[in-house]
């Protein structure tokens, strides 16, 4: 018996070894075009999980926004497949707003269900607003600064704002905004937390796909609503599995057990896509922007003429090219793009080192070291920072590029951390169209993104004025003043750069410029 | 070790305070208010003292109570239990395989058996390749252009039972689906393999080295004198004689392998503490990361345990106290 192990042991040993061997060294064989799906199930995933429940009032990242905007619908909507902000009939079919941005009333879609089989009526919006407030996480503060919702009948309500604001309606549309939320769902299932674990596992929507699993970590899943008030959707099925690393999802992307990828593919995927025809990729617009963000409490940075010297010496269009190629450009405006008419909010800054050099060559040598900082969860700013550093080292400062976790440089706001580097680089997009909404949170000195603590009393006065006229010229002003800080510079827009199987149609049709990384799932199909 | 577990969750607590972190304005987002954040923080008690915050952590923690996830939402051992059966069963399998190729390696390189360089040079080329590195290349191997085994998770069926254990494999034989038994085992054994080799070829190694020095021994070359061959000689009498350094290795290797898992579970996409711990550190979600800890630390200091308690069976002049 042990001889012919010994045998066998031999025997195994040699052929694992040569079977190894001409497979990994072996190229692929041709194979034919990974097919479509006969069963109407779209398999997608997502890279590391969404993170949040999909519960549309505690939702407040990214890649789960492909399930909370297929599950929930609002009263209004952006329109899809267009680079142009259009605001939208959804569950209201019309709408006035009064001259002053304080009063609005809807008149409402008829024939609508809940997926728990309620229909859908005026008394719907004042139950999800005031359940938004009572769950107070990160989307609340859309409502916050409502004073009444009166309806008049079942299809009509009008929605009384306590000061007027003209971004209201944008509100409303955006992907982060209040969803409808079946009243007698949400009185059975409130619990001790009005309704939040019931929906980490469930939902209470309108939408045209109910959750039929959510496994954190693990895997979720969609199925067709047939009760759906629209078009039929093509798919009657979506599966997302969790996938966490990258390389493994383009793996089984190139295998065809996906039918698209939908974000985060690092810079080095993008190039070899874009070269491959034997799948689909699209380069759609969006309103992300990837911002440089300098300390104005570091060094010789405390000078707006520092900073701006600073600014100068970035190869913004260098960069661009080697983290963004094919799925950005250098950006021309102060805000992320597509949120200003083109002509206002304009950036130049020309690509000069002159100044910084001139600057640096007079600093002792202890302030000639800065540090370069970025969201250690994004690779594409550790090579944009990886690039800055090599054109910081020609005007002769020496510069360290560090990661810091999210929950670290949501720590600076509002501080003037120590801890805080000199520089630093995130991705980031507004919650709306408005361009206050993005104004407010990055230069107000109490915004949320103000990660370096940079404020003007003019930015302030001007974003002001603009929250309550909506005056597209007075945001271009705002923008320009908070330009003129040295503090802010918008390198790049970035579109979303999907990838997908060549029989799967209908993506940039079902891609909304204000939902990052997701798609309306029905209106894909297969063709 | 319950004073071991309460030094663990101080220096965390510690650690946790001292940082720069702010967990709650990144998980209300930028447009938060001030007011929306202080609110929430004062939900999650962390604007009381530290030492209340502690005491108060470390009373709860004694009735099974974690706290809650900032990041899932969910009570802290709630996800602890979804997570770590997933991270138990390919441990367990992987230690199963780790042990089978360590008792193979030691075997035929010390009764050289033909094949056994090789055999032993592949096993080192795995062991000493990253881990991350080994997962990508199996998949690319088996997954890619073999079609062997499946790119991610734990199991294809989407109605496999979760309880009573949670492992996949034992779940599906007490409700008698061996398809879900059969599936489980077809995702487990990739993964499993990639965590096995590091704690093999140490494993392996160091029985090697107890057997080579036991087999010249007195009682090794009387049985040899007495005309057993040394295959036999090695399985009957030597083994049981050299186990007790391999027991001290395998359980030194356990602990390692509980954070090769992290990487393994990262490559598979396996539903694990490896990835619940890898989403909840960036976004400072510090009841996930005690809870982990801690039950990390427990299973640490009970494994150690068992294979003191192991080694006084397998060798009874091991005094145990």
């Amino acid at each position: 018996m042990i001889r012919s192990a010994r045998r066998l042991f031999a025997a195994t040993a040699v052929a694992s070894a040569a079977l190894l061997a001409l497979t990994a060294c072996g190229g692929s064989a041709d194979r034919t075009p990974n097919p479509a799906p006969t069963d109407h199930v779209l398999h997608l995933s997502f890279l590391q999980d969404p993170g949040q429940p999909p519960d549309p009032d505690v939702y407040y990242a990214a890649q789960g926004l492909l399930l909370t905007t297929n599950l929930y619908e609002g009263l209004l909507q952006f329109a899809p497949g267009t680079d142009k902000v259009q605001l939208q009939p959804l569950l209201a079919t019309s709408w006035t707003a009064s001259p002053d941005n304080r009063v609005f009333t809807f008149q409402l879609r008829q024939g609508v269900k809940f997926h728990d089989g309620t229909p859908f009526t005026s008394a719907a919006i004042k139950t999800s607003f005031d359940r938004r407030l009572a769950v107070n996480q990160g989307p609340a503060y859309m409502v916050s600064d409502i004073d009444s919702v009166t309806t008049q009948g079942d299809y009509a309500a009008t929605i009384t704002l306590k000061a007027p604001n003209s971004v209201f309606l944008d509100y409303l549309a955006s992907p982060y905004g209040p969803r409808m939320l079946s009243p007698t769902g949400l009185a059975a299932n409130a619990g001790t937390d009005h309704d939040q674990t019931y929906l980490s596992t469930h939902d209470l929507g309108t939408g045209a796909y109910t959750l039929t699993d959510a496994r954190v970590g693990s895997h979720y899943a969609m199925a067709a609503f047939p009760g759906y008030w629209g078009p039929k959707p093509y798919f009657t099925g979506v599966d997302l599995p969790v996938i966490t690393d990258a390389s493994a999802e383009q793996l089984q992307f190139n295998n065809g057990q996906l039918a698209a990828i939908l974000h985060d593919l690092p810079s080095s995927a993008v190039s070899s896509y874009i070269g491959n025809a034997k799948y689909a990729n699209y380069s759609l617009p969006t309103m992300m922007s990837n911002y440089l963000y300098v300390n104005p409490h570091k060094g010789m940075l405390t000078t707006p003429a520092a900073r701006n010297a600073l600014l100068q010496a970035v190869d913004v269009k260098q960069i661009v090219q080697q983290a963004y190629f094919g799925r950005g450009g250098v950006a021309d405006q102060v805000y992320p793009p597509n949120m200003i008419t083109a002509d206002l909010a304009k950036q130049s800054i020309p690509h000069d080192t002159s100044a910084l050099s001139k600057i640096v060559a007079g600093l002792p040598a202890d302030q000639k070291s800065i540090t370069i900082g970025y969201d250690s969860g994004s690779v594409d700013n550790q090579l944009v920072g990886n690039l800055i550093q090599t054109q910081l080292a020609a005007v002769g400062l020496t510069a360290k590029v560090q990661g810091y976790p999210t929950s670290q440089i949501y720590g600076w706001v509002g501080t003037a951390a120590a801890d805080a580097p000199e520089i630093l680089v995130n991705v980031g997009w507004p919650d709306a169209p408005s361009p206050y909404t993005w104004g407010h949170i990055s230069f107000d000195p109490d915004g949320g993104l103000n990660y370096l603590g940079c404020s003007s009393p003019d930015v302030t006065a001007s974003l002001a004025t603009g929250r309550a006229t909506g005056a597209p010229e007075v945001f271009s002003t705002a923008g320009e003043q908070a330009a003129a800080t040295g503090c802010w510079l918008n390198m790049a827009d970035i579109n979303d750069f999907m990838v997908a199987q060549p029989w799967l149609k209908g993506i940039a049709q079902s891609h909304v410029l204000t939902e990052p990384g997701s798609l309306r799932i029905a209106g894909l199909s297969v063709g | 070790m319950v004073a071991i577990l309460i030094v663990l969750t101080a220096v965390m607590f510690v650690l946790q305070r001292i940082s720069p972190l702010d967990p709650v304005h990144a998980q209300l987002g930028g447009s938060a208010s001030r007011a929306a954040i202080a609110a929430r923080r004062h939900e999650l008690g962390l604007d009381r003292p530290v030492p209340v915050q502690f005491w108060h952590y470390l009373t709860a923690a004694a009735h099974g109570d974690f706290g809650t996830s900032y990041r899932t939402r969910r009570p802290v051992s709630t996800d602890l239990a979804t997570f770590l059966p997933a991270t138990l069963e390919l441990a367990l399998y992987a230690l199963v395989i780790a042990l089978g190729l360590a008792m193979l390696l030691a075997f035929a390189t010390t009764l050289r058996w033909p094949g056994a360089r090789i055999f032993r040079a592949v096993l080192f080329v795995g062991a000493s390749a990253p881990m991350f590195l080994l997962g990508i290349g199996g998949l690319i191997v088996f997954y890619q252009r073999l079609g062997w085994v499946p790119a991610n998770g734990r199991s294809s069926i989407s109605n496999a039972p979760t309880g009573p254990t949670g492992l996949l494999t034992v779940d599906g034989l007490l409700h008698g689906r061996l398809d879900v038994v059969g599936d489980a085992l077809h995702h487990l054994i990739l993964p499993a393999i990639v965590v096995a080799l590091g704690p093999a070829v140490a494993i392996g190694r160091v029985l090697r080295s107890s057997l080579l020095t036991d087999i010249g021994s007195d009682y090794a070359r009387t049985a040899k004198a007495k005309g057993l061959s040394p295959a036999r000689i090695l399985l009957r009498h030597v083994l049981r004689n050299c186990v007790g350094a391999a027991l001290s290795m395998t359980g030194l290797q356990v602990g390692l392998m509980f954070s090769g898992v992290l990487v393994v579970e990262e490559v598979f996409g396996w539903p694990g503490i490896g990835q619940y711990i890898a989403q909840s550190i960036p976004v400072d979600d510090f009841p996930a990361i005690a809870g982990v800890t801690l039950l990390l630390g427990a299973t640490y200091v009970v494994i150690n345990t068992v294979v003191d308690l192991l080694q006084a069976a397998a060798d009874p002049r091991i005094v145990t106290a």
